[in-house]
């Protein structure tokens, strides 16, 4: 049975009539983003055969009547004026076997008045069926019919195996359950045959046994003894009955704590490596420390250096010549200046010793020369004298001849302020500084590139830090452990294997004491048999044998087909691992399913020695899950193709890599005649598009791209929101 | 699963040979159909026929009474 065709009307994002998507046996994509509609897609299936779909806000799937018209595209619904408004899907499946055709439709329709929407009750579920494709389809109306067509397209107990999320893979297979997979095994395979036969072989024997023990006690010579014989051998059946239940009880109980024993270890190996990452953690943020610590001394230093290294002077080399130049031609300007006035002392002192040469000082007596300059007449030879004529000059020097030596002998000094001493001083230092200023360069790179060093190393550190939290997050989400649990694991673990050991004793014990009473319910055997009197039909001692040997049969064929599928799914499910995780190098070990003591199984990864082997990556266990669902499945039909089912999943490798995304699609093409799986990472990555396209290995039906008109981000108003489909091939 | 995958998965037990229901040989050349003359064996096949056919086990276990009472 494969699907040929959805078509959807007003579904959801998925407005208008031209929904359409056909597909074909292999592999068929329907590729878009997050939010694109995918997962509605997924609804659309899931609605036509189970009247339901996804509820993201309540996580849950809910009946049309809790629903109702938001399976309504909201275009379709502001577009409508007053009327009706309705959303269908309709799926066509395909017997290529029997050439029968189904078409299942499923529509919901509301109706608008003044804008409001009236609801109706539920929605509307029909199947139209084609006896041979090419004949025209008749509407099936026998609801009981219609019940059988549903199961037969997809069994209920299979659903869960075929139909599911992305997310949902982790509690199909629950690794913390210990019998998931023994039920899984138990839905998808026919040992629940095996398992009712051997309940009827065990209701026969009891049955062939009281007949046979009716007849004893009849044909016994001392009835009384019988009777008594026979109470106690109904004691001791009940005994050993009481004890079996016991032992029971202690096995699960024993498996428990085994179980639990193996997943303290597991963690107890992911504990330490949590450890370990917190002491590297521990080290790098210390040396992250330091190393701030360190940079932000260089920068306080750095700003110090500016005055503590004369950084501040950088550029200035030049200064110094100017200044030594003005230093210079300051000092000679002095010099000339000190040689004027050297001359002029000179020069004065000549004419002061003209002077003297001529009259004394004071001679005449100065009263007497004011006089005559008073009288404007030399009384030395009684010549006129006229004031500021020559002469009158002449004798007027004779009174400011001393004023002119008071002059020269006061020399005015050679600068008015003298900076000599303080020049010099300041040659002198920036003579000093002269070396340094040239080494201020070098300087300045060194800090700098020792800054940059620091700055380079605080990067590492940070890488290597946010590595060393990635992989702490990382083992932390893998295990789902806690440093609480961290702490704890040791002390529940060696609660839990004393815990294991008190049971396994108390098994032994039980054990020992159902051989005993055994041994004492033959002994009643024997007795009540000596008391036979006459002769037991051989028909009837046949009929016990017969029956407590197909008892015995129908236990050990069950165990041993149950232990076949088991090594057959071991096989397969090794198969599929491998093809999914050859595209990744950090995929590794194999699969193996362990037996619990209560008999059921639990899959592990194991090393090429059989060690089991810890702290698998997320990705990995998941695939494991998925490798061991698809074993079930295709150990079901012969040549491992799962013919009759098609499996539809919604995002199936969103929660492990893209590594695995190819080698995932090869297998499941592989395993499955008709699969529709929706995926994001085709979207995001052309070259996995490119090679599911064009992968020799893949199976591939028909592609499609979804695109929404109104991105996810800017959906405030879905009034225009449509969904355009593209196929790809 | 069809009765004869059944049927055949049964015929492998040792315990057929051990007691002495039936030899090897037989058992190589046995299919569901045949009759093959032993109680047992056709017990089985009376537990198995009323298994796929969904019989109650009251039912399959009288049939099979029946047949061992005569």
């Amino acid at each position: 049975m494969i699907i040929e065709k959805i078509e959807l009307v007003n579904f959801m994002c998925y407005h208008g009539k031209d929904n359409v998507m056909d597909f074909t046996e292999g592999i068929n994509v329907i590729i878009g983003d997050n939010g694109y509609g995918k997962s509605k897609l997924y609804d659309a299936f899931y609605w036509v055969l189970y009247d339901q779909v996804f509820v993201p806000e309540k996580k849950e799937f809910q009946n049309t009547k809790a629903v109702k018209s938001k399976i309504i595209s909201d275009k379709a619904k502001a577009d409508a004026k007053d009327g009706k408004v309705s959303a269908s899907v309709s799926i066509t499946f395909h017997n290529l076997e029997k050439d029968n055709v189904y078409i299942l439709e499923r529509k919901y329709t509301a109706n608008i008045m003044d804008g409001k929407i009236m609801e109706t009750n539920d929605s509307e579920f029909t199947i139209m069926k084609k006896d041979l494709s090419y004949l025209n389809a008749k509407m099936v109306n026998d609801e009981e019919e219609k019940r059988r067509i549903v199961s037969n397209i997809l069994p209920p107990k299979m659903k869960d195996y075929l139909w599911f999320q992305g997310e949902q893979v982790e509690s199909i297979i629950d690794f913390n359950k210990q019998d998931t997979l023994t039920k899984a095994i138990n839905v998808l395979s026919s040992i629940t045959r095996y398992d009712e036969l051997k309940e009827i072989a065990i209701a026969a024997a009891k049955s062939g046994n009281t007949e046979y023990d009716r007849e004893v006690r009849r044909l016994s010579k001392d009835i009384d003894k019988s009777e008594q014989l026979g109470k106690e051998k109904t004691k001791l059946e009940e005994r050993i009955a009481d004890l079996q239940k016991d032992e029971t009880e202690v096995i699960e109980n024993l498996s428990r704590a085994e179980t639990r024993c193996e997943t303290l270890l597991n963690k107890q190996a992911d504990a330490q490596k949590v450890n370990e990452l917190q002491e590297r953690k521990k080290g790098v943020l210390k040396l992250l420390n330091e190393l701030n610590e360190t940079l932000k001394e260089e920068q306080f230093s750095f700003h110090g250096k500016m005055f503590r290294n004369k950084w501040v002077l950088k550029g200035t080399e030049s200064l110094h010549a100017e200044f030594s130049n003005r230093f210079i031609a300051y000092e000679n300007k002095k010099l000339e200046k000190a040689a004027e006035t050297k001359a002029m002392l000179t020069a004065e002192s000549e004419i002061v010793k003209k002077l003297q040469t001529r009259l004394p000082l004071d001679v005449p007596e100065p009263i007497y020369v004011q006089r005559m300059l008073d009288e404007e007449k030399c009384l030395v030879c009684d010549r006129e004298a006229k004031k500021n004529s020559d002469a009158w000059q002449k004798i007027k020097e004779l009174i400011d001849r001393p004023d002119i030596k008071l002059k020269s002998t006061d020399s005015e000094p050679i600068v008015k302020q003298n900076f000599t001493d303080d020049f010099k001083r300041l040659y002198q230092n920036g003579l000093a500084l002269t070396h340094r200023i040239e080494e201020i360069d070098s300087d300045i790179k060194d800090t700098l590139k020792k800054i940059s060093n620091i700055n380079a190393k605080i990067r590492d550190a940070n890488k290597e830090m946010n590595k060393v939290e990635e992989d702490i997050q990382k083992l932390l989400s893998d295990t789902s452990l806690t440093s609480e649990d961290a702490l704890d694991i040791l002390n529940e673990y060696s609660i839990q294997n004393k815990k294991a050991r008190d049971f396994k004793d108390e098994q032994n014990k039980i054990t020992q004491q159902i051989e005993h009473f055994k041994t004492g319910l033959r002994s009643v055997n024997d007795q009540l048999k000596e008391l036979v009197t006459g002769e037991i039909p051989k028909w009837l001692i046949e009929k016990k044998d017969v029956l407590n040997d197909f008892e015995i049969i129908a236990g050990n064929t069950r165990e041993r087909v149950f232990n076949n599928l088991i090594t057959q799914l071991e096989k397969e499910a090794n198969g599929h691992y491998e093809a999914m995780t050859s595209g990744n190098k950090s995929a590794r070990g194999q699969i193996k399913l362990r037996r619990l003591p209560n008999g059921n199984f639990m899959p592990e990864i194991i090393d090429n020695n059989g060690v089991p082997l810890l702290g698998s990556n997320t990705s990995n266990l998941i695939l494991v899950k998925l490798a061991t669902i698809m074993a079930i499945i295709s150990a079901k039909s012969n040549d491992g193709v799962v013919s009759f089912y098609t499996l539809i999943t919604d995002a199936p490798t969103s929660v492990f890599g893209e590594d695995y995304t190819i080698g995932f699609c090869k297998t499941i093409s592989k395993v499955y005649r008709q699969s529709i799986i929706m995926s994001k990472e085709f979207y995001k990555n052309q070259n996995l598009r490119t090679e599911l396209l064009t992968n020799s290995e893949i199976k591939i039906g028909k592609v499609y791209t979804i695109t929404p008109s109104i991105p996810e981000t800017e959906r405030s108003n879905r009034n225009n929101l449509s969904t355009k489909i593209e196929a790809l091939n | 699963m069809t009765r004869e995958n059944i049927f055949q998965a049964y015929l492998e037990d040792p315990l057929l040979i051990e007691k002495n229901y039936i030899t090897q040989a037989k058992i190589d050349a046995l299919k569901f159909i045949d009759q093959s003359g032993v109680k047992l064996i056709e017990v089985i096949k009376l537990a198995i026929n009323g298994n796929v056919d969904e019989e109650s086990e009251g039912v399959t276990a009288r049939k099979i009474n029946q047949y061992l009472n005569k």
